[in-house]
Protein backbone atom coordinates (compact mmCIF):
# COMPACT_ATOMS: atom_id res chain seq x y z
CA UNK A 1 0.00 0.00 0.00
CA UNK A 2 2.45 2.53 0.90
CA UNK A 3 4.88 1.35 -1.81
CA UNK A 4 1.88 1.93 -3.78
CA UNK A 5 1.48 5.61 -2.97
CA UNK A 6 5.08 6.02 -3.28
CA UNK A 7 5.38 4.88 -6.69
CA UNK A 8 2.65 7.43 -7.62
CA UNK A 9 3.84 10.27 -5.89
CA UNK A 10 6.93 9.51 -7.66
CA UNK A 11 5.17 9.83 -10.54
CA UNK A 12 3.42 12.73 -10.06
CA UNK A 13 6.68 14.43 -9.74
CA UNK A 14 8.13 12.71 -12.51
CA UNK A 15 5.65 13.80 -15.21
CA UNK A 16 5.42 17.41 -14.09
CA UNK A 17 8.93 18.06 -14.36
CA UNK A 18 9.17 15.73 -18.17
CA UNK A 19 5.96 17.85 -19.22
CA UNK A 20 7.80 20.80 -18.20
CA UNK A 21 10.71 19.62 -20.70
CA UNK A 22 8.19 19.15 -23.46
CA UNK A 23 6.81 22.63 -23.25
CA UNK A 24 10.33 23.74 -24.47
CA UNK A 25 9.63 21.79 -27.88
CA UNK A 26 8.44 24.86 -30.02
CA UNK A 27 5.98 25.03 -32.71
CA UNK A 28 3.89 21.67 -30.97
CA UNK A 29 2.77 20.47 -27.49
CA UNK A 30 3.38 16.84 -26.71
CA UNK A 31 1.50 15.87 -23.58
CA UNK A 32 2.28 13.17 -21.04
CA UNK A 33 1.04 14.51 -18.36
CA UNK A 34 -2.23 12.23 -18.51
CA UNK A 35 -0.14 8.89 -18.01
CA UNK A 36 -0.44 9.80 -14.42
CA UNK A 37 -4.09 9.67 -14.29
CA UNK A 38 -4.01 6.64 -16.62
CA UNK A 39 -1.75 4.69 -14.08
CA UNK A 40 -3.59 5.50 -11.04
CA UNK A 41 -4.38 1.97 -9.04
CA UNK A 42 -7.52 0.33 -9.95
CA UNK A 43 -10.64 0.21 -7.74
CA UNK A 44 -9.70 3.80 -6.17
CA UNK A 45 -12.93 5.68 -5.62
CA UNK A 46 -13.77 7.61 -8.54
CA UNK A 47 -14.36 10.68 -7.00
CA UNK A 48 -10.82 10.46 -5.58
CA UNK A 49 -9.36 9.99 -8.55
CA UNK A 50 -11.30 13.30 -10.07
CA UNK A 51 -10.03 15.34 -7.21
CA UNK A 52 -6.28 13.88 -7.46
CA UNK A 53 -6.59 14.48 -11.48
CA UNK A 54 -8.23 17.77 -10.65
CA UNK A 55 -5.26 19.29 -8.44
CA UNK A 56 -2.89 17.77 -10.84
CA UNK A 57 -4.03 19.28 -13.84
CA UNK A 58 -4.24 22.78 -11.99
CA UNK A 59 -0.23 22.16 -11.23
CA UNK A 60 0.20 21.44 -15.08
CA UNK A 61 -1.56 24.99 -15.57
CA UNK A 62 0.31 26.52 -13.94
CA UNK A 63 3.26 26.07 -15.82
CA UNK A 64 1.32 26.53 -19.05
CA UNK A 65 -0.10 29.82 -17.92
CA UNK A 66 -3.70 27.93 -19.22
CA UNK A 67 -5.81 28.12 -15.67
CA UNK A 68 -8.16 25.86 -16.08
CA UNK A 69 -7.71 24.23 -19.38
CA UNK A 70 -5.24 21.13 -18.14
CA UNK A 71 -7.36 20.65 -14.86
CA UNK A 72 -10.54 20.30 -16.70
CA UNK A 73 -8.71 17.82 -19.27
CA UNK A 74 -7.35 15.66 -16.09
CA UNK A 75 -10.62 15.65 -14.76
CA UNK A 76 -12.68 14.67 -18.54
CA UNK A 77 -10.24 11.76 -18.97
CA UNK A 78 -10.85 10.99 -15.72
CA UNK A 79 -14.03 10.69 -16.15
CA UNK A 80 -13.56 8.43 -18.97
CA UNK A 81 -11.39 6.05 -16.74
CA UNK A 82 -13.65 4.01 -15.35
CA UNK A 83 -15.84 3.09 -17.97
CA UNK A 84 -12.53 2.64 -20.52
CA UNK A 85 -11.90 0.02 -17.44
CA UNK A 86 -15.35 -1.52 -17.82
CA UNK A 87 -15.80 -1.97 -21.14
CA UNK A 88 -11.87 -3.03 -21.54
CA UNK A 89 -12.12 -5.68 -18.48
CA UNK A 90 -10.05 -9.11 -19.25
CA UNK A 91 -11.96 -12.23 -18.50
CA UNK A 92 -11.02 -12.95 -15.02
CA UNK A 93 -11.16 -9.32 -14.03
CA UNK A 94 -9.08 -6.76 -12.53
CA UNK A 95 -6.95 -7.94 -9.39
CA UNK A 96 -8.15 -4.43 -7.58
CA UNK A 97 -5.59 -2.50 -6.26
CA UNK A 98 -3.00 -2.77 -9.29
CA UNK A 99 -2.44 -0.10 -11.29
CA UNK A 100 -3.48 -0.90 -15.14
CA UNK A 101 -0.02 -0.98 -16.23
CA UNK A 102 2.12 -3.03 -19.42
CA UNK A 103 3.38 -5.15 -16.63
CA UNK A 104 0.73 -6.18 -15.30
CA UNK A 105 -2.25 -6.07 -17.96
CA UNK A 106 -0.02 -6.88 -21.40
CA UNK A 107 1.28 -4.65 -24.60
CA UNK A 108 -1.83 -4.62 -26.45
CA UNK A 109 -4.34 -3.92 -23.49
CA UNK A 110 -2.40 -1.04 -22.72
CA UNK A 111 -1.86 0.61 -26.30
CA UNK A 112 -5.89 0.13 -26.82
CA UNK A 113 -6.68 1.58 -23.10
CA UNK A 114 -4.14 4.66 -23.44
CA UNK A 115 -5.14 5.20 -26.88
CA UNK A 116 -8.58 6.03 -26.16
CA UNK A 117 -8.19 7.53 -23.13
CA UNK A 118 -5.77 10.23 -25.05
CA UNK A 119 -7.79 10.65 -27.93
CA UNK A 120 -10.55 11.81 -25.31
CA UNK A 121 -7.74 13.79 -24.07
CA UNK A 122 -6.99 15.23 -27.18
CA UNK A 123 -9.98 16.51 -28.34
CA UNK A 124 -11.06 18.11 -25.11
CA UNK A 125 -7.74 20.36 -25.24
CA UNK A 126 -8.69 21.08 -29.03
CA UNK A 127 -11.97 21.73 -28.29
CA UNK A 128 -11.72 23.55 -25.36
CA UNK A 129 -8.45 25.62 -27.40
CA UNK A 130 -11.01 26.63 -30.05
CA UNK A 131 -13.66 27.60 -27.97
CA UNK A 132 -13.42 31.15 -28.81
CA UNK A 133 -16.72 31.13 -31.18
CA UNK A 134 -18.80 30.02 -27.76
CA UNK A 135 -18.32 33.38 -25.05
CA UNK A 136 -16.93 31.87 -22.19
CA UNK A 137 -20.04 32.17 -20.20
CA UNK A 138 -22.53 31.03 -21.90
CA UNK A 139 -20.81 27.50 -22.03
CA UNK A 140 -20.60 27.58 -18.57
CA UNK A 141 -24.22 27.94 -18.40
CA UNK A 142 -25.36 25.75 -20.44
CA UNK A 143 -23.20 23.32 -18.20
CA UNK A 144 -24.79 24.66 -15.46
CA UNK A 145 -28.12 24.43 -16.72
CA UNK A 146 -27.43 20.51 -17.90
CA UNK A 147 -26.38 19.64 -14.57
CA UNK A 148 -28.87 21.26 -12.29
CA UNK A 149 -31.77 19.89 -14.45
CA UNK A 150 -30.24 16.36 -14.67
CA UNK A 151 -29.92 16.36 -10.51
CA UNK A 152 -33.64 17.70 -10.65
CA UNK A 153 -34.65 14.87 -12.71
CA UNK A 154 -33.30 12.24 -10.58
CA UNK A 155 -34.58 13.71 -7.61
CA UNK A 156 -38.14 13.81 -8.39
CA UNK A 157 -37.59 10.13 -9.20
CA UNK A 158 -36.46 9.59 -5.57
CA UNK A 159 -38.99 11.76 -4.21
CA UNK A 160 -42.33 10.31 -5.55
CA UNK A 161 -40.55 7.05 -7.01
CA UNK A 162 -43.63 6.69 -9.76
CA UNK A 163 -44.79 2.96 -10.45
CA UNK A 164 -46.28 4.48 -13.91
CA UNK B 1 -33.75 10.18 2.73
CA UNK B 2 -31.18 8.10 3.44
CA UNK B 3 -31.82 6.58 -0.24
CA UNK B 4 -30.92 9.84 -1.27
CA UNK B 5 -28.16 9.93 0.72
CA UNK B 6 -26.71 6.21 -0.88
CA UNK B 7 -27.36 7.60 -4.45
CA UNK B 8 -25.05 10.35 -3.93
CA UNK B 9 -22.40 8.18 -2.23
CA UNK B 10 -23.00 5.56 -4.79
CA UNK B 11 -22.65 7.83 -8.36
CA UNK B 12 -20.05 10.30 -6.22
CA UNK B 13 -17.96 9.79 -9.98
CA UNK B 14 -20.69 11.62 -11.76
CA UNK B 15 -21.06 14.48 -8.86
CA UNK B 16 -17.68 15.25 -8.64
CA UNK B 17 -17.08 15.59 -12.05
CA UNK B 18 -19.82 17.68 -12.30
CA UNK B 19 -18.33 19.71 -9.41
CA UNK B 20 -14.93 19.75 -10.81
CA UNK B 21 -15.47 20.72 -14.41
CA UNK B 22 -17.86 23.85 -13.30
CA UNK B 23 -14.93 24.96 -11.25
CA UNK B 24 -12.42 24.21 -14.11
CA UNK B 25 -14.16 25.64 -17.03
CA UNK B 26 -15.29 28.60 -14.95
CA UNK B 27 -11.38 29.09 -14.05
CA UNK B 28 -10.81 28.87 -17.74
CA UNK B 29 -13.28 30.61 -19.33
CA UNK B 30 -12.53 33.80 -17.04
CA UNK B 31 -9.50 33.85 -17.29
CA UNK B 32 -9.05 37.11 -18.77
CA UNK B 33 -11.35 38.92 -16.12
CA UNK B 34 -10.64 37.17 -12.68
CA UNK B 35 -7.63 38.93 -11.47
CA UNK B 36 -7.62 36.34 -8.38
CA UNK B 37 -7.37 33.25 -10.37
CA UNK B 38 -4.81 34.46 -12.68
CA UNK B 39 -2.28 36.17 -10.36
CA UNK B 40 -2.72 32.31 -8.78
CA UNK B 41 -2.34 30.53 -11.67
CA UNK B 42 0.08 32.06 -13.94
CA UNK B 43 3.42 31.98 -13.66
CA UNK B 44 2.99 35.51 -12.25
CA UNK B 45 3.29 33.21 -9.35
CA UNK B 46 6.31 33.89 -8.23
CA UNK B 47 7.58 29.74 -7.71
CA UNK B 48 6.49 28.91 -10.84
CA UNK B 49 8.00 32.51 -12.58
CA UNK B 50 10.95 31.96 -10.68
CA UNK B 51 11.48 28.33 -12.05
CA UNK B 52 11.46 29.80 -15.58
CA UNK B 53 14.05 32.54 -14.36
CA UNK B 54 16.39 30.03 -13.74
CA UNK B 55 15.95 27.49 -16.66
CA UNK B 56 15.75 30.78 -18.88
CA UNK B 57 19.40 31.46 -17.20
CA UNK B 58 20.85 28.23 -18.54
CA UNK B 59 19.38 28.68 -21.88
CA UNK B 60 20.43 32.46 -22.03
CA UNK B 61 24.17 31.21 -21.34
CA UNK B 62 23.59 29.17 -25.07
CA UNK B 63 22.02 31.64 -26.85
CA UNK B 64 24.62 34.39 -26.23
CA UNK B 65 26.26 34.95 -29.57
CA UNK B 66 22.61 35.65 -30.92
CA UNK B 67 21.45 38.10 -27.95
CA UNK B 68 24.99 39.97 -28.79
CA UNK B 69 23.63 39.99 -32.76
CA UNK B 70 20.62 41.22 -31.12
CA UNK B 71 21.52 43.80 -29.06
CA UNK B 72 24.48 44.96 -31.22
CA UNK B 73 21.69 45.36 -34.21
CA UNK B 74 19.48 47.51 -31.49
CA UNK B 75 22.82 49.56 -30.48
CA UNK B 76 22.53 50.36 -33.97
CA UNK B 77 18.82 51.04 -34.24
CA UNK B 78 19.35 53.68 -31.24
CA UNK B 79 23.02 55.20 -33.05
CA UNK B 80 20.52 56.49 -35.69
CA UNK B 81 18.29 57.93 -34.03
CA UNK B 82 21.36 60.75 -32.21
CA UNK B 83 20.76 64.05 -33.32
CA UNK B 84 24.37 63.79 -35.25
CA UNK B 85 23.32 60.90 -37.16
CA UNK B 86 20.51 63.15 -38.37
CA UNK B 87 20.73 65.40 -41.08
CA UNK B 88 18.84 68.08 -40.69
CA UNK B 89 16.52 69.61 -43.24
CA UNK B 90 15.05 72.51 -41.20
CA UNK B 91 16.41 75.63 -42.31
CA UNK B 92 15.44 77.73 -39.37
CA UNK B 93 14.24 77.05 -36.25
CA UNK B 94 13.31 78.50 -32.72
CA UNK B 95 14.50 76.82 -29.64
CA UNK B 96 11.54 77.12 -26.89
CA UNK B 97 11.94 76.61 -23.41
CA UNK B 98 8.50 75.05 -22.38
CA UNK B 99 7.33 74.40 -19.30
CA UNK B 100 3.54 73.04 -20.29
CA UNK B 101 4.98 69.73 -21.41
CA UNK B 102 4.22 67.24 -19.04
CA UNK B 103 5.87 63.13 -19.20
CA UNK B 104 2.75 61.49 -20.70
CA UNK B 105 4.73 57.51 -20.96
CA UNK B 106 7.15 55.92 -19.20
CA UNK B 107 9.13 53.25 -20.58
CA UNK B 108 10.86 50.41 -19.07
CA UNK B 109 12.82 47.96 -19.98
CA UNK B 110 12.24 44.46 -19.21
CA UNK B 111 13.78 40.56 -20.47
CA UNK B 112 11.38 37.80 -21.56
CA UNK B 113 11.75 34.93 -19.46
CA UNK B 114 9.28 32.88 -21.04
CA UNK B 115 7.53 32.90 -23.86
CA UNK B 116 5.43 30.25 -26.62
CA UNK B 117 3.83 31.24 -29.93
CA UNK B 118 2.47 28.31 -31.22
CA UNK B 119 -0.61 27.68 -28.88
CA UNK B 120 -4.18 29.47 -29.66
CA UNK B 121 -3.58 31.78 -26.66
CA UNK B 122 0.41 32.76 -25.83
CA UNK B 123 1.57 35.01 -23.25
CA UNK B 124 4.74 36.00 -22.24
CA UNK B 125 6.23 36.66 -18.50
CA UNK B 126 8.60 39.05 -18.27
CA UNK B 127 11.14 39.62 -15.60
CA UNK B 128 9.68 43.47 -14.07
CA UNK B 129 7.00 43.87 -11.73
CA UNK B 130 4.67 45.96 -10.01
CA UNK B 131 8.17 46.69 -7.38
CA UNK B 132 9.98 48.02 -10.80
CA UNK B 133 6.81 50.06 -10.87
CA UNK B 134 4.87 48.00 -14.14
CA UNK B 135 1.17 48.11 -14.06
CA UNK B 136 -1.28 45.98 -15.88
CA UNK B 137 -2.75 47.01 -19.38
CA UNK B 138 0.37 48.81 -20.11
CA UNK B 139 1.85 48.44 -23.80
CA UNK B 140 4.35 46.44 -24.52
CA UNK B 141 6.82 47.21 -27.37
CA UNK B 142 9.94 45.56 -29.27
CA UNK B 143 13.33 46.05 -27.93
CA UNK B 144 14.14 47.60 -31.59
CA UNK B 145 11.25 49.84 -31.38
CA UNK B 146 10.00 47.69 -34.99
CA UNK B 147 6.38 46.33 -33.84
CA UNK B 148 4.64 45.46 -31.26
CA UNK B 149 4.62 42.50 -28.33
CA UNK B 150 1.47 42.26 -26.68
CA UNK B 151 -0.37 44.14 -23.34
CA UNK B 152 0.53 43.12 -19.49
CA UNK B 153 -2.18 41.40 -18.13
CA UNK B 154 -1.52 40.83 -14.87
CA UNK B 155 1.71 41.95 -12.22
CA UNK B 156 3.06 40.22 -9.39
CA UNK B 157 6.15 42.09 -7.95
CA UNK B 158 9.07 40.85 -9.75
CA UNK B 159 6.82 39.50 -12.76
CA UNK B 160 4.41 40.37 -15.55
CA UNK B 161 2.88 38.40 -17.31
CA UNK B 162 1.94 39.75 -21.22
CA UNK B 163 -0.80 38.50 -23.18
CA UNK B 164 0.81 38.23 -26.62
CA UNK B 165 -0.56 40.00 -29.82
CA UNK B 166 -0.51 36.09 -30.94
CA UNK B 167 -3.16 35.67 -28.85
CA UNK B 168 -7.45 34.92 -30.00
CA UNK B 169 -8.18 37.46 -27.24
CA UNK B 170 -6.05 40.62 -28.55
CA UNK B 171 -7.84 43.52 -29.90
CA UNK B 172 -5.32 46.18 -30.55
CA UNK B 173 -6.72 49.62 -32.19
CA UNK B 174 -4.23 50.66 -35.15
CA UNK B 175 -4.62 52.64 -37.93
CA UNK B 176 -2.74 52.92 -41.64
CA UNK B 177 -0.15 55.23 -41.79
CA UNK B 178 -1.03 58.64 -44.17
CA UNK B 179 -4.79 58.44 -44.33
CA UNK B 180 -5.43 57.56 -40.51
CA UNK B 181 -8.59 55.06 -40.95
CA UNK B 182 -8.73 52.92 -38.30
CA UNK B 183 -9.37 49.61 -37.63
CA UNK B 184 -8.58 46.45 -35.16
CA UNK B 185 -6.20 44.59 -35.47
CA UNK B 186 -6.57 40.42 -34.78
CA UNK B 187 -5.25 37.31 -34.72
CA UNK B 188 -6.82 34.25 -36.01
CA UNK B 189 -4.53 31.96 -34.45
CA UNK B 190 -2.59 30.47 -37.47
CA UNK B 191 0.34 32.82 -38.54
CA UNK B 192 2.54 34.00 -36.05
CA UNK B 193 4.13 36.09 -38.19
CA UNK B 194 1.16 38.21 -39.16
CA UNK B 195 -2.22 39.58 -38.23
CA UNK B 196 -5.36 40.70 -39.58
CA UNK B 197 -6.61 44.21 -39.68
CA UNK B 198 -10.64 44.89 -39.33
CA UNK B 199 -13.41 47.51 -39.67
CA UNK B 200 -11.76 49.21 -41.67
CA UNK B 201 -14.62 50.60 -43.68
CA UNK B 202 -14.72 50.06 -47.37
CA UNK B 203 -14.42 53.89 -48.65
CA UNK B 204 -11.00 53.69 -47.33
CA UNK B 205 -7.91 54.44 -49.95
CA UNK B 206 -5.55 51.26 -49.16
CA UNK B 207 -2.60 49.43 -50.86
CA UNK B 208 -0.34 46.85 -50.40
CA UNK B 209 2.61 47.76 -48.81
CA UNK B 210 0.89 50.68 -46.46
CA UNK B 211 2.70 50.87 -42.96
CA UNK B 212 0.14 50.03 -40.14
CA UNK B 213 0.83 52.22 -37.06
CA UNK B 214 -1.23 52.39 -33.47
CA UNK B 215 -3.44 54.28 -33.40
CA UNK B 216 -3.41 56.23 -30.06
CA UNK B 217 -7.17 55.60 -28.98
CA UNK B 218 -6.45 53.30 -26.54
CA UNK B 219 -4.70 54.41 -23.44
CA UNK B 220 -2.45 51.45 -23.95
CA UNK B 221 -0.27 52.13 -27.20
CA UNK B 222 1.08 55.93 -27.71
CA UNK B 223 0.21 56.97 -31.10
CA UNK B 224 2.49 55.90 -33.99
CA UNK B 225 3.99 52.71 -32.86
CA UNK B 226 4.89 50.35 -35.81
CA UNK B 227 3.06 47.61 -36.41
CA UNK B 228 3.72 46.08 -40.25
CA UNK B 229 2.47 46.16 -43.43
CA UNK B 230 0.17 45.41 -45.92
CA UNK B 231 0.38 41.98 -47.20
CA UNK B 232 -2.84 41.68 -48.63
CA UNK B 233 -6.74 42.72 -48.42
CA UNK B 234 -9.99 41.68 -50.10
CA UNK B 235 -13.52 43.15 -49.86
CA UNK B 236 -15.81 39.88 -48.49
CA UNK B 237 -18.86 40.11 -50.15
CA UNK B 238 -21.91 41.69 -48.37
CA UNK B 239 -19.98 43.63 -45.40
CA UNK B 240 -18.74 47.03 -45.17
CA UNK B 241 -15.45 46.40 -43.95
CA UNK B 242 -11.96 45.32 -45.47
CA UNK B 243 -10.24 41.76 -44.83
CA UNK B 244 -6.56 42.78 -44.83
CA UNK B 245 -3.81 41.08 -43.61
CA UNK B 246 -0.79 42.53 -42.10
CA UNK B 247 2.83 41.47 -42.26
CA UNK B 248 4.26 42.16 -39.02
CA UNK B 249 7.49 43.63 -38.73
CA UNK B 250 8.63 41.91 -35.46
CA UNK B 251 9.43 38.43 -34.82
CA UNK B 252 7.97 37.45 -31.89
CA UNK B 253 9.86 33.88 -31.59
CA UNK B 254 12.96 35.59 -31.26
CA UNK B 255 12.11 37.99 -28.89
CA UNK B 256 13.93 38.90 -26.23
CA UNK B 257 14.04 42.51 -25.02
CA UNK B 258 11.04 44.29 -24.45
CA UNK B 259 10.08 47.89 -23.49
CA UNK B 260 6.90 48.29 -21.54
CA UNK B 261 5.58 51.73 -22.04
CA UNK B 262 3.02 53.35 -19.25
CA UNK B 263 0.29 55.79 -20.03
CA UNK B 264 0.53 58.18 -16.60
CA UNK B 265 -2.87 60.22 -17.71
CA UNK B 266 -4.86 57.09 -18.07
CA UNK B 267 -6.68 57.18 -14.84
CA UNK B 268 -7.59 60.53 -15.40
CA UNK B 269 -8.66 59.97 -19.36
CA UNK B 270 -10.49 57.01 -18.29
CA UNK B 271 -12.34 58.33 -14.92
CA UNK B 272 -13.65 61.23 -17.38
CA UNK B 273 -14.80 58.76 -20.04
CA UNK B 274 -16.63 56.61 -17.90
CA UNK B 275 -18.60 59.62 -15.97
CA UNK B 276 -20.11 60.45 -19.99
CA UNK B 277 -20.88 56.71 -20.19
CA UNK B 278 -22.54 56.74 -16.73
CA UNK B 279 -24.21 59.91 -17.19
Amino acid sequence: MTSLIRANFIRFVFLIVIQFVLKGVDSIDIYIYPLFILLLPVGMIDGVVLLVAFFYGLSIDMFYDTPGLFASASVAVAAARPLVLAIMEPRGGYEPGKAPTKYNLGTRWFVQYSGILMLWHTIWVVALEQASLFSGLRVLIWLLIYALSLLLIILYQFLFNPKE
Amino acid sequence: MQRIFLFFIKYNGVFAFFLLEVIALSIYFTRNNNANTQAFLSSANGLIGGVYESTSRVARYWNLSAVNDSLARENAELKMRLPNSKFSSLIQSNTIKDTTLQQYYQYFDAKVVNNTIHRPRNYLTINKGAAQGLRANSGVLNGNGMGIVGVVQKVSNNYAVVMSILNLDTRISAKILGNNNFGVMIWDGLDSRSMNLESVPKHANINKGDTIVTSGYSTIFPEGVLIGTIDSFYQPPGVNFYSIKVALFNDLNSTQYVYVVSNLLKEERLKLEEEVIND
